[in-house]
């Protein structure tokens, strides 16, 4: 047991000069080994910020502005960029939306997976990497022979299948999924997702998933976090949150959503706009089209306060 | 009769040849983005055109408001030969039938006010400008919720959300009171939080004004939700079509089956069937022989690798319910 | 929407330099780039429009102070062989260069304009025969045919600034015909034609007005670029040489220089680079904005 990933109050801010915007405000969660921790939100929720920053991959003007992100016990913000190159790819490992822009159009697949092992581990021969690169072939659910291959002779929902097999390849112990799916029909997607959950047991990897799709973190995630305009409002699990989501931007996501088993379903639109994150409202960045909305609520941004039954929320019903 | 008819609707697009490829072959290549449709709406219809990328329904979308010319088949809108019209007659003609878009940053030009955009619709399809044409715009953005309406007039596409932007792509579609409209995917790029607004908007316009929508979407759901009749394309072909109803309640054809398996659902104790198919569509260059699903279809058989299924009646007390499979009656 | 890089190699290297000058100040120095660049041209084409009023001798006038005296207190930036007051010429000096620029411009937006947007609306053969044409001119050198047309047609604006926009309607085709091809595919484009737009009405309702801010770019390029070929022709004798002109003050200069006065080319040709520099400076810092929208 115990936390793989603990991030602790981590604020990132992307700074311009004509504002600042706090992209991730003040987020502190944890990843449980073994799990998979679904990262819903819409545009400019600081979910895909997120995910870099634990990767570390936040470019300028992107910077961590505070926080820690403890990985295994260890603060990797505090870390060198040498000694945080060994840590991703090895033990963390990212999955883009776009598999196109990380393969190289001019590589074969297998030569891929070749470089990027021995990037990791010189020791290992050509050979041995290239035959491990047909093993994750065969679990990926693809012929062995296509590690001879370009990436442009595979469809893209083959190349995000090679993109989950590059970032496995080192076996690392976290794998960040960003918008793994989005661009993808609906039936390769399902292919994805369950390649995913196969995999996950397979190499005994924990997973972030990171979506703005309700569904998919419902099929997938063990444990979901919500968050919205950079801002953490809801940490449940999958079941709770559905069954009775304790913050009023879950409920009316979830009400104005369309679920394909539901007859006659009768939606309830939320209203208003995401916040325009240059000029956020005081107060909860909710608060303009929260349906529950009161004084308090418009002046003091609420804190994520732990509950009972162990769900986390930012809400002043609630704290 | 039906307010709109498409029969046999076929669009095939020349595959552009490199030089050498084009000095060497004789032949040439096409991509059979639409490969015999037929469908027809009634009045008031709101009718979910259902794919995945490939499948020929943006085509089709297009093919129905001439904004493309089909290779082969017909349109019939009110009785006209859309595909037959062109020049003068094609544009008294549009304003009777328009189209929404998917993306609605980029169907805005940057440099318009959104007002003016708006009014532009009027201007060219009826003749009318100045400030009657003015109020006619202010009047529809109060009817899809763009308000206050005078100061959104004078913005600048930039300087609305994503939500606001395609209000005004339904105001200027529906502004001159077209009797069908093509949405193109309309809420694929809008945030999720806000769909539900531009659905209820769509709903809205369509009861006041009487409206009869195509509706382009790979999302079932939203299909399922807003659409009274669903027609499921793959590859160019319509695989199963009928009332909304009678789809969710007994998909016949596999494809149907299994784009219902596939689509995740936002609630963790629902029990799906869980049979996916394996591999992806394949390219409308080179469809498979027979019927196009077979490579990926679990029961597919020896018929269905040499003919093409014909898109038919299956269960006699529901006549509207079409599907283009061999074994359809399996399912019953 | 423009691509620098695109029109550095269509303009030659004083793109290329300022750009890299500008890659190096970073990002957002564009706005100081047209400020600056604006402060020179507003000084130049006001010392221009009010040189009868500011200039304290006639620019021609002959022998109003000793020849070949070095700046002094009487006569600020000093006179040359003829006595002449260089301040004067130097505050005559721009009008002709400035006429020359911008009757150059309003030819090429009056031809590559239309020219550019037909082609690239229309496409097919028209398209193709017209790009071969343009690119065939494109090739030329502005110099070489400037000098056969003042050499047939004689030295007059007019001229000059034909010579220039035949040379120059080129690149404003090719900016724009790049433009006007990524723009006809998008969505706004399309839905114009769905609400009943003919041809005409969306080059110039939906087209133009976003290839505008390239359409400047090019153009205030096109005025350094007039100002420099201009110089260059009265520096080999074929400018108007009874008028003032930093460039025939060049040429004038060519006999000064052994006799140590420098003066007599110094300030012109500061004049000639700074307003090459002024435009180019606002053609860089809008082609930073262009590009960043």
């Amino acid at each position: 047991m115990g936390d793989l990933l603990e991030v602790k109050e981590l604020t990132v801010e992307y700074r311009t000069r004509r504002a600042t915007i706090r992209a991730v405000n003040n987020v502190s969660l944890t990843l449980n080994k073994g799990s998979t921790l679904g990262i819903v939100g819409e545009s400019g929720s600081g979910k895909s910020t997120l995910g870099h920053a634990i990767s570390r991959l936040v470019d300028p003007p992107g910077v961590v502005a505070s926080g820690h992100i403890y990985f295994d016990g260890v603060d990797i913000l505090s870390l060198g960029a040498e000694e945080m190159r060994k840590i991703r790819g090895k033990r963390i490992a990212m999955v883009f939306q776009d598999p196109m822009s990380s393969l190289s159009p001019v590589k074969k697949v297998g030569d891929h997976f070749v470089e990027y092992i021995r990037q990791h581990d010189p020791s290992v021969s050509p050979a041995d990497a290239l035959n491990d690169a047909r093993k994750i072939f065969e679990d990926l659910g693809m012929e062995r022979s296509r590690v001879g291959d370009y990436p442009h002779q595979f469809s893209g929902g083959m190349r995000q299948r090679v993109m989950v097999g590059l970032a496995l390849a080192l076996r690392p112990e976290l794998i960040i999924a960003d918008e793994p799916t989005t661009a993808l029909d609906v039936v390769v997607e399902a292919q994805i997702l369950e390649l995913l959950r196969e995999l996950k047991k397979k190499y005994s990897v924990s997973l972030m998933l990171i979506t703005h799709n309700m569904g998919v973190v419902a099929e997938t995630a063990d444990r979901i976090a919500v968050m919205y305009a950079g801002k953490l409002m809801e940490v449940s699990t999958t079941a709770n949150l559905f069954t009775h989501p304790m913050n009023p931007y879950t409920g009316a996501l979830l009400g104005s959503i369309p679920n394909i088993l539901v007859d006659d379903q009768v939606l309830k639109s939320i209203p208003g706009t995401p916040p325009d994150m240059a000029s956020l409202p005081p107060g909860c960045p909710f608060s303009p089209r929260c349906p529950h909305v009161f004084d308090r609520c418009r002046v003091e941004d609420p804190l994520l306060t732990r509950l009972a039954d162990g769900t986390e929320t930012a809400c002043h019903l609630y704290g | 009769m039906s307010f709109l008819e498409v029969a046999e609707l076929k669009k095939y697009f020349p595959v552009q040849h490199g030089l050498l490829e084009q000095l060497t072959t004789r032949k040439q290549t096409f991509v059979k983005a639409v490969d015999g449709v037929s469908f027809s709406l009634a009045r008031g219809d709101i009718y979910g055109l259902v794919g995945e990328s490939g499948s020929g329904k943006t085509t089709t979308g297009r093919l129905t408001i001439g904004l493309l010319k089909p290779t082969s088949g017909k349109v019939v809108l009110d009785g006209i030969e859309v595909q037959k019209l062109d020049g003068t007659a094609l544009r008294k003609m549009r304003r009777r039938m328009q189209i929404i878009f998917q993306d609605p940053t980029a169907s805005l030009s940057p440099k318009m006010k959104v007002g003016d955009a708006v009014a532009d619709a009027i201007r060219l399809l009826e003749g009318e400008g100045g400030s009657k044409a003015k109020k006619r715009v202010l009047e529809m953005f109060e009817y899809v919720g763009l308000t206050p309406a005078r100061e959104i007039y004078g913005r600048y596409p930039n300087n609305l959300s994503g939500g606001q932007k395609q209000r005004v792509v339904i105001a200027r579609a529906l502004i001159t009171r077209p009797e069908y409209v093509v949405a193109d995917e309309p809420v694929a790029m809008v945030d999720v939080s806000v769909r539900a607004q531009i659905l209820d908007v769509m709903r809205g316009m369509h009861d006041r004004l009487g409206l009869t929508y195509l509706f382009i979407t790979h999302d079932l759901a939203v299909a399922k939700y807003l659409c009274n009749k669903i027609g499921i394309m793959y590859l160019g072909r319509i695989a199963e079509q009928g009332d909304t109803k009678e789809i969710f309640r007994l998909p016949l054809h596999p494809y149907t089956q299994a784009l219902l398996a596939a689509v995740p659902v936002p609630d963790p104790s629902a029990k799906k069937n869980k049979n996916i198919p394996h591999g992806e569509i394949p390219n409308a260059i080179n469809p498979p022989p027979g019927c196009r699903f077979n490579p990926r279809c679990p029961f597919a058989t020896e018929v269905c690798r040499k003919e093409e299924p014909p898109l038919r009646k299956v269960d006699p007390s529901q006549p509207t319910h079409l599907v283009a499979c061999h074994w359809a009656e399996k399912f019953l | 929407m423009a691509k620098t890089g695109e029109e550095a190699e269509t303009f030659g290297f004083m793109p290329r330099v300022m750009g890299a000058v500008r890659s190096a100040l970073g990002p957002g120095s564009g706005r100081w780039f047209i400020v600056a660049g604006t402060i020179i041209v507003a000084f130049i084409v006001g010392m221009s429009l009010l040189a009868p009023f500011i200039s304290p001798h006639g620019p021609t006038e002959l022998f109003v102070g000793p020849d070949n005296s070095p700046p002094s207190s009487s006569f600020p930036l000093g006179t040359d062989q003829y006595g002449r007051d260089m301040l004067s010429r130097i505050i005559w000096g721009g009008r002709f260069m400035l006429l020359v620029a911008v009757t150059a411009v309003i030819l090429c937006l009056a031809v590559g304009v239309p020219i550019g947007l037909a082609s690239a609306y229309r496409g097919g053969s028209l398209d193709k025969v017209v790009s071969l044409v343009m690119d065939s001119m494109y090739a030329f050198p502005s110099l070489v045919l400037a000098i056969v047309i003042i050499g047939v047609f004689g030295v007059n604006a007019i001229n000059e600034a034909i010579a220039i926009a035949v040379v120059y309607v080129p690149s404003y085709y090719r900016v724009i015909r790049s433009q006007v091809l990524t723009i006809k595919e998008l969505p706004y484009v399309e839905a114009a034609k769905s609400i009943g737009g003919r041809s005409g009405h969306i080059l110039t309702t939906y087209i133009l007005p976003n290839i505008l801010p390239s359409i400047v770019v090019v153009a205030t390029i096109n005025f350094a670029d007039s100002i420099l070929t201009t110089a260059g022709l009265d520096f080999i004798g074929l400018g108007r040489l009874d008028q003032p002109d930093w460039g025939v003050d060049l040429f004038y200069g060519r006999a000064a220089l052994p006799i140590g006065a420098w003066w007599t080319i110094f300030f012109s040709g500061t004049m000639i680079v700074l307003s090459a520099l002024g435009f180019g400076l606002i053609s860089e810092g809008l082609a930073e904005r262009a590009g960043r929208e």
